[in-house]
């Protein structure tokens, strides 16, 4: 069920994940996905609050510390296959690009 | 020497305190979660007027002054809260302080709907996934209102189709309750006509990855309004039941509705003070309510015992029969146009005369029965003549009444029924029935259906026939009370 439901990412959900494929404070993504991309990619706080709820509720990310209402977060082996399967239909989605426009 | 400093300077903040409370202004803003943007400009325009969003408290918004300006705020629904909570839950500080972290002031929260304004100008939004954003939106204007678009259509349909209309149309109560249904019905469809005309487009939107629109100040601006028509609708009804006899069911009424606003008010206090989650808030509502709808009923039933006149059934008699059982009948007197002694039907015996009398300005509706109990113990039936006059000006009313009187009454047992000669009641038309004697009793019945242009008349007697001589006295009594029955002496 997860799987068909994050069968693809978007832009956000796949930034979230590389983020968190080191251990990191839920709200400190924000920052962290805009430094990835140099700012291309935004994710607005309650996006991002209802995304990590729904990734723990699927098990695609696991909580790993709590001190108050700061939470981290990691990837899990489940999350990880998700994200290296949105990788390689990223990368064969350019790769098939590339044929037919011929770059 | 310092507790002596401590002191000054505690005083000096719970002084600062009082003033700020003093110069604080309240306002409530009416909005729905798909008119966030209203929200969100009115509350622009009082920062325009020097007027900051303090605080979230009780559903109402709290201001303080400041210095005249522009301000971003943002008002969002988050479905992570609960609609019952009273005042932000764990999870709502918890998702205030994500906001936190990207520029956004945290204010305060009305159930999911939570308020915020930018602290740091050029704040990341809120929300930058509009298909989430939308479906919580969606989610969070469904649970508010799919209750009342489904309740009012229901209590409508119910009110409509277990009372006949005869009953709806010669009833103040009935009219005024309908009426007021009807007031609260339109303003829900136009709220939902308002939501559907605000999804289809944005739901558009959302699939093409562009924004949210949510719908402005006009919008919020409206909802005012609606409170004004239903107050109007509810002021006018209780108006005309006090005006038409019916005081008694405004005043209770009127009562009901106070009681209820001053329960939710007391409710709503105690719960913030109580500080307890959302869940909790709710099996606690729904308690109190389960509570109050029994107090109420108990009230009501009460004030029935004391306050409606006994007396009016009548005295009571006793009857021994040859069986030697004993049979309990009551007896009023009422006074009535026609009585079995009119139509030779009783001997020696007590006759009972019943009157029920339901009027309005559009139409009236008179039932009358007289019975004739006989002192023979050997006659265990009653006897006695049982007759509803319906009348109104409008000829709407009548074909409506009419319509539903051949329905009910004629065209459930056709065969039953035989076209009578109209001319003898001096009416359009006539049919009658003539029922024998159920098995053991000896009472045979004749009924007719007489329709006048504007009367029905629903004449049943227990005997086997009425001659002409009977009609003439029945059409010349009801002619006193109902002027639309002809004077037959007239004619």
């Amino acid at each position: 069920m997860a799987r068909e439901k994050f069968a693809t990412l978007t832009e956000q959900m796949y930034y979230i994940l590389l983020a968190l494929l080191d251990e990191c404070c839920g709200v400190d993504i924000m920052e962290k996905v805009s430094q990835m991309t140099d700012g291309r990619i935004t994710v607005g706080p309650g996006t991002l609050y209802t995304l990590l709820g729904q990734f723990q509720k699927e098990k695609i990310i696991q909580e790993t510390l709590v001190e108050g209402r700061r939470k981290s977060y990691r990837i899990t082996q489940k999350g990880r296959n998700i994200l290296t399967d949105e990788y390689q239909r990223l990368k064969q989605q350019v790769a098939d690009g590339g044929k037919v426009l011929e770059l | 020497m310092n507790e002596g400093k401590q002191e000054k300077k505690q005083k000096l903040e719970k002084k600062q305190k009082q003033e700020k409370k003093q110069k604080r202004l309240r306002r409530r803003i009416l909005f729905d979660g798909f008119e966030c943007k209203g929200a969100e400009e009115y509350l622009q325009e009082m920062a325009q007027k020097g007027w900051l969003l303090d605080e979230i408290k009780g559903g109402s918004c709290y201001f303080v002054p400041m210095e005249p300006g522009k301000l971003r705020y943002a008002v969002k629904v988050f479905d992570g809260a609960s609609a019952y909570d009273t005042e932000p839950s764990e999870t709502s500080l918890t998702y205030a302080e994500y906001c936190e972290k990207a520029g956004w002031y945290f204010v305060g929260s009305i159930g999911k709907l939570h308020f915020f304004y930018e602290k740091q100008s050029g704040a990341v939004d809120i929300e930058t996934d509009p298909k989430l954003e939308l479906k919580a939106v969606v989610k969070y204007v469904l649970i508010r209102n799919g209750l009342v678009w489904l309740l009012f259509p229901f209590l409508i349909f119910m009110n409509l189709t277990s009372n006949g209309f005869a009953h709806i149309i010669t009833s103040y109560i009935s009219i005024v309750s309908i009426s007021m249904m009807l007031a609260a019905l339109l303003v829900a469809t136009a709220r939902l006509v308002n939501f559907v005309l605000w999804l289809i487009p944005n739901k558009r939107r959302v699939d093409k990855g562009e924004r949210i629109l949510y719908r402005g100040r006009a919008s919020v601006r409206f909802n005012k309004w609606w409170i004004v028509i239903l107050l109007l609708v509810l002021a006018l009804g209780l108006l005309v039941l006090g005006l038409n006899g019916e005081k008694l069911y405004a005043i209770v009424s009127l009562g009901v509705i106070i009681l209820v606003l001053a329960y939710c008010i007391a409710l709503t206090a105690i719960l913030r003070r109580l500080k307890i989650p959302g869940t909790m808030n709710l099996v606690i509502t729904i308690a109190a309510g389960i509570g109050l709808s029994i107090l109420l009923i108990a009230c009501i039933v009460v004030g029935v015992i004391f306050i409606f006149p006994f007396d009016n059934f009548g005295k009571v008699y006793k009857k021994t029969l040859s069986d030697g059982s004993t049979e309990i009948f009551t007896v009023s007197q009422d006074k009535i146009p026609i009585t079995v002694k009119d139509l030779g039907i009783s001997e020696n015996g007590i006759v009972s005369n019943d009157i029920y009398d339901d009027h309005t300005i559009f139409a009236m509706d008179i039932n009358y029965s007289s019975e004739y109990e006989s002192s023979n113990p050997e006659d265990v039936d009653s006897v006695g003549i049982y007759y509803e006059v319906f009348a109104s000006p409008y000829s709407w009313v009548m074909e409506k009444y009419s319509d539903e009187k051949l329905y009910h009454d004629y065209l459930d047992f056709p065969e039953k029924w035989e076209k009578a000669d109209a001319g003898v009641w001096n009416a359009k038309k006539v049919y009658c029935r003539h029922d024998t004697a159920e098995e053991g009793s000896s009472v045979e019945d004749v009924r007719y259906l007489v329709f006048y242009q504007n009367a029905v008349l629903d004449f049943t007697a227990d005997k086997n026939e009425l001659d002409e001589k009977d009609i003439t006295i029945i059409c010349n009594k009801l002619h006193q009370e109902v002027p639309a029955i002809p004077d037959l002496d007239g004619k």
